[in-house]
């Protein structure tokens, strides 16, 4: 099997905050499962691309939602001609041929979804197919990602301890913000004072983290914003479409949200 | 007496009353008198109609008897009626009045007749009238005692709300206060505090109840403050509040800006918050008012004000777009107040342009002191000298009627440390203290009001029908378990509903516990607990069909068109939960901690917390409580039940939950088993709230009804209820009841979202 298709050829940019970069290499040379936490948009699924680009391995992500099943990452019997097929899931082929797997915002699965992977992050480092009665012995470059967001809505949907303490941690927030202004700045290609400006305009709006609003305007929105006004959208339509729409639907906020960016525009 | 003419009167209902009014007041001269004044006075007028629709009304009044002063008063009001209102309105009101008057008596017309002028003009155009004349009619008819205390509050009333709010607040309060006369009384003379909140809290609309939330978001946004945004208080006949202020971290707003256009409403608050945000930034320490002068103290304020602004500016130079459009202040005009708005323009905006010698000193002085704008005794030092310099120009000054300029302003109370003293110079300090609060002084104090001599007898009434108030309805006996014997004693405790205590008034909840109260209400939305239901023949799913797999294949070995729905799945069916939240009001949940926090309190938070996050997530609850004298007296108050939505007037309830007596567990958990089997619900939960272990007067033996309560669990638990307990505050062991897996502790309320959680996630099995 190749899983040339999920290679990443050109590099990721990538700003390091600290030294996530030598922590994930030597977890990575043990095949130790990671766990990214940090809020939406800050850069931890870019981090895992750049890591899969640097260590030159295939990368197979798993966007993680409500209804996800256990067979939606291990496989599943489907019906053909002649009966029934078998069809590895992501995990399974992750497993097989060796890959990192990344499953993104893995609190969003269902509990006993999460259960599946238990068997692959200790040292059995083994996936059980129980619908198949297939046992299989993970690859050597098999190394299991996952990312969390200890965000708003953790008091519902939190990690089993016995899931939790399988993996080492990466925490990541959002960067100081002359570093945060740099990525924004380098990412949209504007210039340095329109990003710090923004930058600004997201701190704001993080003060409402908790009191309104689930989570701040992440980078990724200020990336978006910036781009926009690369096109020649002016600040606060930018900001608006970018930031203020997106983020609440309450009109009030919204309004709130407004303020913020008069308030923060030169 | 000489017949005048009925020629300005076009129904005949109309001349017909006109007439008959005459003949009645034939033999009474000072009423008809007065009836020909006001008769003129109309006629003056034209409208021959409404003058006919007026006759129709005052006769209406005579008939119902309702005294000579109150026709005495309709008359001399209909000679005076104002040209812009129509008579229409006048004969409307007389007609309500007279509605209103047999119900409630002659009094009450009058004191209404009196303040008409009033409040009238704030009801806006006719349609508004109507409805509120028919308000009144209705409060006459629930509650006639009521509007002689009303009336003379309506003018501040509707100046405060708009008809919608009245109406409100009034059915809020008929609704709050049904069973307690005294209350009653109370809160529509607006003593009562309940009554002030469902004012503020309820569906009355103003200004600053629309803009609240986004003011409270921009406090926290721009400023990353959390603190509480409140309306200015009202008293019941001052003139209201006209610009913010601050008291540590309270911020209050005016309700409304009197005449502030429709479409610079939102603009004005936005700037009022964003000025106070600026204080509570820079501001760090108050100014002690020391030796002082009225006017001194004011231009302190004035620079301190420009001051907070610019080192706002400096983080958020897009602030200046909030604060600009209201400084408006033109280079003319000498009086204090004027050099003051002209100097506060010129401080804040550099491109305005004054000549004036002391605006110019004022400007220059302050942007020397650019570098020095992160100290407040800048304000001091600068206000100080400029407010003597003012004082030689010898200008006029009034501290009494000063108002601060521009309006966005606060009114500078929170700057300044008030000494109390009292060896100090008095008369100074009360004068200073004046100067920074005179927009409270404007107006005169309001006239007593009619009833204020038997206001403290009330609340002596009140007392006397709380302690009282135990006397209920026996509505249930249940056996209880003797561990000894090991048998149940038959219809061994009386259930005794007692109604609930008088309403009490809802705390402004803590920051802490609005987080607490956002995270249950999450929690219990994305909990659905119902049957699970099982999907089968699914275009999608986690397993294969079996049944469906096999007639598959057959169609397809028979050469048969296929389905392809061969797929099986599980998904949640719809919400189905019924939760009775029990709450232990004994004696012991007075007992206080060192904080003075009681465990009454911390059960109502809980409670108030979880009813409304069930409420919000739309599963059924009721919310009971008990205690016990004996058991033949199992005192059982029903709260809220299901069918109640859980609204102002049941928070109000549950605020005025009052601890007393002792705690029977084990026979009021058998009352709320039966109040909930009767109703259908996949899960039906019974959830106690209770600060400790059972304990009863006539029961001498600590493990007896600890094991009764064990049998009601386990009885209850039989019959297919869930049963949990919240321990509330520390060290309270309920494993013995409950089990350790259904007693979950809650020594505090942030405690709350994780046990909730559990017990969710119990319920979802």
């Amino acid at each position: 099997m190749t899983l040339d298709a999920y290679r990443i050829t050109t590099e990721p940019y990538y700003r390091p905050l600290g030294d996530e970069i030598a922590l994930f290499d030597a977890a990575y040379a043990t095949r130790m499962p990671m766990m990214l936490k940090g809020p939406t948009g800050c850069g931890k699924t870019r981090f895992v691309e750049h890591m899969a680009w640097r260590l030159k391995q295939p990368l197979i992500t798993v966007a993680c939602h409500e209804d996800m099943t256990a067979s939606d990452l291990v496989g599943r019997w489907l019906l053909d001609a002649d009966g029934t097929t078998w069809h590895d899931g992501p995990l399974a082929t992750a497993v097989r041929a060796g890959a990192i797997c990344y499953l993104d915002e893995i609190v969003e699965a269902r509990q006993d979804t999460t259960v599946v992977i238990h068997p692959l992050t200790d040292d059995r480092r083994i996936l059980p197919l129980e619908k198949r009665g297939e046992l299989i012995p993970a690859h050597p470059d098999f190394q299991l990602v996952i990312s969390y967001n200890p965000g708003y809505q953790s008091v519902i949907k939190d990690l089993k301890e016995s899931t939790k303490q399988r993996f080492a941690a990466i925490d990541f927030r959002y960067p100081a913000p002359d570093v945060e202004a740099e990525i924004v700045g380098r990412e949209a290609r504007i210039a340095a004072e329109i990003a710090m400006t923004l930058v600004a305009i997201a701190e704001r709006s993080r003060h409402l983290k908790g009191h309104g609003l689930d989570e701040g305007a992440s980078t990724r929105m200020l990336v978006n914003a910036a781009r926009l006004m690369g096109r020649g959208i002016p600040l606060s339509q930018a900001c608006d479409a970018a930031l203020v729409v997106p983020l609440t639907d309450d009109a009030q906020l919204r309004e709130a949200l407004r303020d913020a960016v008069l308030a923060c525009a030169a | 007496m000489t017949r005048r003419s009925t020629a300005g009167i076009a129904s005949l209902s109309g001349v017909r009353a006109a007439r008959r009014i005459t003949a009645l007041f034939d033999s009474r001269p000072d009423l008809a008198r007065a009836h020909e004044a006001a008769e003129r006075s109309l006629d003056a007028r034209g409208g021959a109609l409404e003058h006919g629709a007026w006759e129709e009304a005052l006769l209406g009044l005579v008939e119902s008897n309702l005294g000579k002063p109150t026709l005495l008063a309709f008359l001399r009001l209909s000679e005076t009626w104002p040209h812009e209102r129509p008579v229409t309105q006048l004969a409307m009101a007389g007609r309500s009045i007279a509605a209103i008057g047999r119900e409630a008596g002659g009094s009450a017309a009058r004191y209404l007749l009196a303040t008409l002028p009033a409040w009238i003009r704030r009801a806006g155009d006719s349609q508004d009238v109507t409805r509120l004349l028919a308000s009144l009619e209705r409060l006459s008819r629930d509650a006639p005692d009521t509007v002689a205390l009303l009336a003379p509050r309506l003018e501040h009333l509707l100046a405060v709300v708009d008809i919608d709010g009245f109406n409100a607040w009034m059915m809020s309060g008929l609704r709050a206060t049904a069973e307690d006369r005294s209350r009653r009384r109370a809160y529509f003379s607006l003593d009562d505090p309940l009554s002030q909140q469902m004012l503020a809290r309820g569906d009355a609309i103003s200004d600053f109840r629309c803009l609240e939330p986004r003011l409270a978001a921009q406090m926290t946004a721009l400023w990353g403050l959390r603190v509480p945004i409140r309306p200015a208080p009202l008293s019941p006949g001052a003139a209201p509040q006209r610009r913010t202020s601050f008291a540590g971290t309270l911020l209050r707003f005016p309700e409304r800006y009197a005449g502030a256009p429709a479409d610079t409403v939102a603009a004005l608050y936005r700037a009022a918050g964003a000025h106070l945000g600026a204080h509570l930034t820079h501001t760090r320490h108050r100014f002690a008012i020391g030796t002082l002068k009225p006017l001194q103290v004011v231009l302190v304020s004035l620079i301190e004000d420009a001051r907070v602004e610019a080192l706002a500016m400096r983080a958020m130079p897009g602030l200046r777009h909030f604060w600009n459009p209201f400084h408006v202040a033109s280079p003319q005009g000498g009086t204090a107040p004027v050099l003051m708005a002209r100097l506060a323009r010129a401080l804040f905006d550099p491109a305005y342009d004054d000549e004036h010698g002391w605006v110019v000193k004022g400007r220059t002085l302050f942007t020397q002191a650019q570098d020095q704008w992160h100290r407040a005794e800048i304000s001091r030092s600068l206000g100080g000298l400029l407010g003597n310099d003012l004082g030689q120009m010898r200008v006029q000054f009034n501290p009494r009627t000063h108002i601060v300029e521009p309006v966005y302003r606060d009114d500078n109370t929170g700057l300044w440390d008030f000494p109390d003293a009292p060896d100090a110079a008095i008369e100074d300090i009360a004068l200073m203290v004046d100067t920074a609060r005179i927009e409270r002084r404007e107006e005169p104090a309001p006239d007593p009001t009619p009833d204020q001599a038997q206001e403290p007898d009330d609340v002596g009434r009140t007392r006397a029908a709380a302690t009282a108030s135990m006397e209920g309805i026996p509505v249930a006996t249940y056996p209880e378990w003797d561990h000894v014997l090991a048998r149940d004693r038959s219809d061994w405790t009386t259930i005794v509903e007692v109604p609930p205590a008088p309403a009490g008034v809802l705390a402004p909840s803590p920051a802490a516990n609005d987080d607490v109260a956002r995270r249950a209400d999450a929690l219990a939305r994305a909990a659905s607990i119902g049957r699970r239901i099982r999907e089968k023949r699914r275009s999608d799913g986690e397993n294969l069909d079996i049944d469906a797999c096999i007639a598959a294949v057959i169609n397809r070995r028979a050469r048969q068109p296929l389905d392809h729905r061969v797929y099986l799945r599980h998904i949640p069916g719809p919400r189905d939960l019924a939760l009775l939240l029990l709450l232990d009001l004994s004696e012991s949940t007075n007992d206080a901690d060192g904080d003075g926090h009681t465990a009454l309190m911390a059960e109502k938070d809980t409670a108030e917390v979880i009813a409304s996050a069930i409420d919000v997530a739309g599963d059924a609850l009721a919310v009971h409580g008990f205690c016990s004298d004996g058991r033949h007296k199992v005192f059982y108050t029903p709260i809220k039940d299901f069918d109640e939505p859980f609204d102002l007037p049941v928070r109000a309830r549950l605020a005025g939950a009052r601890g007393g007596f002792s705690t029977r567990l084990g026979a009021a958990m058998r009352h709320a088993g039966a109040c909930l089997t009767t109703r259908r619900a996949f899960r039906r939960v019974l959830l106690v709230l209770t600060d400790g272990e059972p304990a009863d007067i006539d029961i001498f033996d600590a493990d007896y009804l600890v094991e009764d309560a064990r049998r009601a669990t386990q009885a209850l638990r039989a019959t297919g209820l869930d049963v949990f307990a919240f321990g509330v505050g520390d060290g309270v062991h309920l494993d013995r009841i409950f089990g350790p897996r259904y007693a979950l502790r809650v020594p505090h309320i942030v405690a709350l979202p994780s046990q909730l959680m559990q017990l969710y996630a119990r319920l979802k099995r």
